[in-house]
């Protein structure tokens, strides 16, 4: 099954190629650094030096969601072919690119992964002429010169492309050769060193010395390299959008090319097995060598332009003093022979071998150039004076026993080469060069803690003494570093495990370490002490037999204990937080109880719990409940103010204060509030000026300054030892323009006898609704509850001690559980009991109420009664004489004491017998049906 | 002359028809093998070590000496793509609570070099290995205490990265640590090494 579905794609495959990447998008946003290898760089080192290099660039800073890609430049026929291309290229006009076939294949497998416009090509050694091609070839098939920079390292290339940045250290043995040769041949110049980066010190007899792209360059000067390329990455532009399709457009496999890799595929494998036989045959296989790289110099040459004899006659030297022994006379020889032109290749090979011959000794004693530090009036690149041994007389070889060991001065980079140094890289590094020194390990010693100590802590300060800049590094059981100071003094801390702990210190100064110091350090700690706990705020509990707060957090404090590391704070057994000093806020639960315990713990994880603290967390636990800003009928001054419990403890309170937001009103309350529906526990607290406000005792009589009539917005407030919370609030004065509810001295129904109000009461504001700060948490006293009388024994409309008012209209049929308008023609199942509600009628008239079936003009008389001068009377509708779906209304009015006709008159309008209207307008019809 | 001319197209036709058919089968292994690799790939990409990898409650017992170093892969008895050698070499380089997290990011650059040994058979393969190798390296890098700020000088930084690089140098060779390993890393370099990378962005497995 597998391999029909392979079959089948095979098939379609064969017919249809290309739309791979049809749904690619080069973005405008975002960055692709592109780094190219040098020669000889096997494959492992090559992806290696990528990963260093986007290593540095992220730990010093860098963006870590830029894409490093390795552009990687293929070794041929085991180095050689790269020899002879390097060396070709220096000769080159504008050191142009020679393996074209090496190009393509990085361009070709690079097109697909970068997807964005803006790209950096960082090259080292021969790589940069890899990059300073690529960016010809980029900016020529679809990338915008704006968004592509070059930046390269250790170039033997005499100039970056696009004008790029560049870093050559003066100790740079392999390029300040090539610039010697060069010289020597008349050809350009690798760009002059720009920064010193002294060889480390098992470079010093290594003939590549200074050149390595990780252990000279990346190692030696990170700082100046990742900023380099920040500096060219900040300059990129893109296009501002994104743009579909690859990036560029890759070169094309043309026929060439695909020979081209045919031959490198047949000749890369039998020279990589000829380079791993070993040094023992490595005379013999350099020779095979040859004859495999002669055997395909026809593939090679069709994809490699041949140098001109004279450029090649003057690179054999080069090759030597370049790559060592990799290459021989008789090596170039054959390789001349391949030239087609009998003549010219006779000249070559004479050339060649004299070349070779001369340059032999060279190769042998390779030697760098010695750097003379620039006069102080000199100053940039130009200043550099890097002169060679024979530059004094030119006639004079460099002795062929001369030991190889480089004449550079071994003072550090100056820290100005990194990203932390002020001055600039050039200045500051030439200014750091000096007379040679000789490399001599730093010393170590160590102060403190003595070998085989045991302590009680597992943080250790270690200090020693050390060559003054040296760096001390401590690896094993812990890891750490310092440096020493200017007097040679350091201090490193370290955080041991428990046990035994062996840790190792190196110092290291100039590539050179000391001798390592070994300290083994026991750790053996006691268990923790046992913190007690508390909750400052529970002082200022809300009751007297538990910690009741109306707070969402609450700072929670313990005792230190001893040998503790850290505290684990649990809240209802669950881990909410660590803390290692002794206070924390810890978030509680609103209407719940929390129980908090604190867990010492000590380094080594023994733990002691302290004993549990319990809080209760309540949103709200007071409210306003009634405000009777308008006093009282008898005397306005009598301002009366009632408070309610909402939480199951008795509430204290000792720390709770009823405010004014806009005025001088304060009133510190104490005592308690019962817990409603408790025994002797009405739930309400009662606030009056004086005693005999009203004829309910006062839970607090506190002759408070006196709330405005247009308004005041009251508060409740908590006070916690040190902040005040507040607990509920009324409405802001704006919400309603002054009081949301309650009357003054207002008129308490009409009376057609009197034909004038003929009463007035005083209405409490009363609350409603949960949230205090609505006016429709709020209503004015219905006035069907009251009290018996205020000082003047005037009637209360207000409920002090009790429950709020229903909030009944001024008429209204009440019947089972609801409150019926005269406009609602309610359904009901009888028999039921009603209350006839009418405080539209005067407290001083007299009323009745009369039940007829049938509707307003054409009903039925069935009773009829007086209800005095009651605003609340009992009736029961029975339905008698009713069948279901029939009609039926109650009606109410007022009964003049000085006409003798309003019940006759009622009946008769409601009946129809009437032949006029009724006998005046104050009375109230509530129809019905019987269900 | 007519019908032998419409032979000869036949004949003709017939023959490419087969050499079509035989062209697909030819590459049918191939795609096989691309499918193969694509799946290895994102396998490669997807793995990460976990905690328990690093707090050491899923340790492995010691590897048997005798078999610890006989096959390139050795020995993974806790399957966590780290080998069990390398593994308690780590534990015991960076042992405790303090060490926890160099640990596991010594222990992630492990398992990542770890593919070059199990995983590599292509360009896909490796590609993807190079990967989890690039996340890792700059893990470990950042993965020790009093670490510079990054504009610190190249002096400020130098014993940190001394420090990560012998971090490195030890897992590298615990992992590489005979010939026939380091020869199974070349060669997989070797064979299928291209222009390849990625971004190192979230480079820990364990932040």
């Amino acid at each position: 099954m597998k391999v029909g579905t392979s079959f089948l794609v095979a098939s379609i495959l064969l017919g249809a190629a290309g739309t791979v990447f049809a749904d690619s998008v080069c973005s405008n946003t975002g960055y692709t650094v592109i780094y190219v290898n040098g020669i000889s760089t096997d494959r492992t080192q090559a992806d290696d030096d990528r990963h260093a290099l986007s290593d540095k660039f992220i730990s010093r800073g860098g963006d870590p969601s830029i894409v490093f890609l390795t552009g990687y430049n293929q070794t041929h026929a085991g180095g050689l072919g790269d020899k002879l291309e390097s060396v070709a290229q220096t000769y080159l006009e504008g050191n142009a690119i020679l393996s074209d076939y090496d190009l393509k294949t990085i361009l070709i497998n690079l097109a697909p992964q970068v997807h964005t416009q803006k790209i950096l090509l960082v090259g080292h050694s021969q790589g940069t002429f890899y990059t300073n091609a690529m960016y010809d070839y980029l900016i020529a098939h679809g990338v915008s010169p704006s968004s592509i920079a070059v930046y390269n390292l250790a170039t033997p290339a005499s100039y970056v492309a696009g004008k790029g940045n560049y870093t050559t250290s003066s100790y740079d043995k392999v390029i300040e050769y090539v610039r010697e040769l060069d010289a020597e041949a008349n050809a350009p110049q690798p760009l002059p060193p720009n920064i010193n980066i002294p060889l480390p010190y098992d470079e010093q007899n290594d003939d590549w010395g200074g050149h390595h792209f990780q252990s000279d360059y990346l190692e030696g000067a990170p700082g100046q390299i990742v900023m380099d390329m920040q500096d060219a990455l900040a300059k990129l532009k893109s296009s501002g959008t994104d743009t579909p399709g690859l990036c560029f457009t890759p070169p094309q496999q043309d026929l060439a090319y695909k020979a081209a890799g045919t031959a490198f595929a047949l000749l890369d494998p039998a020279t990589h097995g000829i380079q791993s036989t070993g040094a023992a045959i490595a005379s013999a296989a350099q020779t095979m060598q040859s004859a495999v790289a002669n055997s395909i110099s026809n593939a090679w040459y069709s994809v490699v332009p041949k140098p001109s004899p004279d450029a090649a006659a003057g690179g054999m030297p080069l090759v030597k003093a370049l790559y060592g022994s990799s290459i021989d006379a008789e090596t170039a020889m054959e390789l001349a022979q391949e030239q087609k032109a009998e003549a010219a290749a006779q000249a070559q090979q004479e050339a060649a071998a004299k070349a070779a011959a001369e340059s032999a000794p060279r190769v042998e004693a390779f030697k760098p150039k010695a750097y003379i530090p620039p006069a102080a009036s000199q100053s940039g690149a130009a200043a550099l004076a890097l002169v060679a041994d024979d530059a004094v007389n030119e006639a004079t070889p460099p002795a062929i026993d001369a030991p190889p060991i480089p004449q550079h001065d071994l003072v550090p980079i100056q820290p100005g080469f990194g990203g932390g140094g002020g001055s600039s890289a050039a200045s500051s590094a030439h200014a750091g060069s000096s007379v040679p020194v000789p490399v001599t390990p730093p010393d170590l010693a160590i102060s403190s803690p003595d070998d085989e100590t045991t302590y009680a802590t597992t943080s250790l300060t270690v200090t020693g003494t050390s060559t003054p800049g040296a760096s001390i590094s401590a690896t094993g059981s812990a890891s750490g570093s310092a440096t020493a100071d200017g007097s040679g003094n350091w201090t490193m801390p370290l955080v041991l495990p428990a046990g035994t702990s062996t840790v190792s210190f190196v110092a290291s100064k100039d590539g050179a370490d000391s001798a390592t110091i070994t300290r083994t350090i026991g750790i053996a700690v006691p268990p923790p002490g046992t913190p007690a706990a508390s909750i400052p705020a529970c002082a200022y509990s809300l009751t007297t037999t538990a910690c009741v707060l109306p707070l969402s957090s609450v700072t929670t404090t313990w005792t230190p204990a001893d040998n503790a590391e850290r505290y684990d704070i649990y809240v209802n057994g669950v881990l909410a937080k660590s803390e290692t000093s002794t206070s924390t806020s810890i978030s509680i639960a609103t209407g719940a109880t929390s129980t908090i315990r604190i867990v010492a713990v000590n380094v080594l994880g023994d733990t002691a719990t302290s004993s549990s603290v319990d809080v209760v967390s309540v949103a709200r636990p007071v409210r306003i409940n009634e405000i009777a800003w308008a006093g009282t009928a008898s005397n306005a001054s009598d301002q009366w103010l009632e408070l309610r419990n909402e939480i199951g403890y008795t509430l204290d309170l000792s720390h709770v204060a009823l405010v004014s937001r806009s005025s001088a009103f304060y009133v510190p309350l104490s005592g308690t509030i019962s817990v409603p529906g408790t025994l002797g526990g009405s739930g309400y607290y009662l606030i009056e000026p004086r005693q005999d406000a009203t004829n309910v005792t006062a839970d607090l009589v506190s002759p408070f300054s006196s709330l405005s009539a247009s308004g005041e917005q009251l508060a409740i407030e908590w006070w916690d030892g040190t902040a005040t919370t507040t607990l509920d609030e009324s409405p802001a004065v704006a919400t309603c323009s002054g009081w949301c509810a309650g009357k003054a001295f207002h008129a308490l129904g009409t009376s057609a006898q009197s034909g004038v109000p003929d009463a007035w009461a005083t209405q409490s504001m009363e609350r409603i609704g949960d949230d205090g700060t609505l006016a429709s948490s709020w209503q004015t006293n219905d006035t069907y509850t009251q009290i018996s009388g205020d000082v003047g024994s005037q009637p209360v409309y207000g409920s002090p001690q009790h429950a709020n008012s229903n909030g009944w209209p001024t008429a209204g049929l009440y019947c089972g559980d609801a409150v019926y308008a005269q406009t609602d023609s309610p359904s009901f199942t009888v028999p039921i009991s009603c209350t006839m509600l009418s405080t539209f009628i005067s407290p001083r008239a007299n009323r009745y109420v009369g039940l007829f079936i049938g509707d307003v003009g054409s009903s039925t008389f069935v009773t009829a009664f007086s209800a005095g001068k009651s605003n609340q009377s009992g009736l029961a509708l029975d339905g008698s004489g009713m069948n279901a779906g029939d009609h039926a209304f109650v009606a109410v009015w007022e009964n003049r004491t000085n006409v003798s006709t309003d019940v006759q008159g009622f009946e008769d309008y409601f009946t129809g017998a009437a032949t006029s209207g009724p006998p005046h307008s104050n009375f109230a019809v509530f129809p019905w049906v019987r269900q | 002359m007519k019908w032998r001319i419409w032979r000869w197209v036949k004949i003709v036709f017939a023959a490419l028809v087969i050499l079509y058919v035989a062209a697909a089968f030819w590459r049918v292994p191939y795609l096989a093998e691309e499918e193969r690799s694509a799946k290895v790939a994102q396998e490669i990409q997807n793995a990460h070590i976990t905690m328990a990898d690093v707090d050491g409650s899923h340790l492995p017992p010691e590897p048997d000496p005798k078999l610890v170093d006989a096959t390139v892969e050795g020995i993974d008895a806790n399957q966590n793509g780290i080998r069990d050698d390398v593994e308690l070499a780590i534990f015991k380089k960076y042992p405790g609570a303090a060490n926890l997290k160099i640990r596991a990011a010594a222990l992630q650059y492990a398992h990542a070099l770890q593919f070059y040994m199990t995983s590599v058979f292509s360009v896909e393969t490796l590609t993807a290995a190079s990967w989890q190798d690039g996340r890792a390296y700059t893990c470990l890098s950042n993965a020790f205490p009093n670490k510079p700020s990054p504009s610190a000088s190249d002096e400020e930084w130098r014993p940190y990265d001394a420090l990560t690089k012998a971090a490195r140098t030890f897992v590298k060779n615990s992992v590489m640590n005979m010939q026939i390993r380091q020869d199974k890393y070349e060669q997989v370099y070797e064979k299928f090494m291209s222009s390849h990378g990625g971004a190192n962005e979230n480079f820990c497995d364990l932040p």
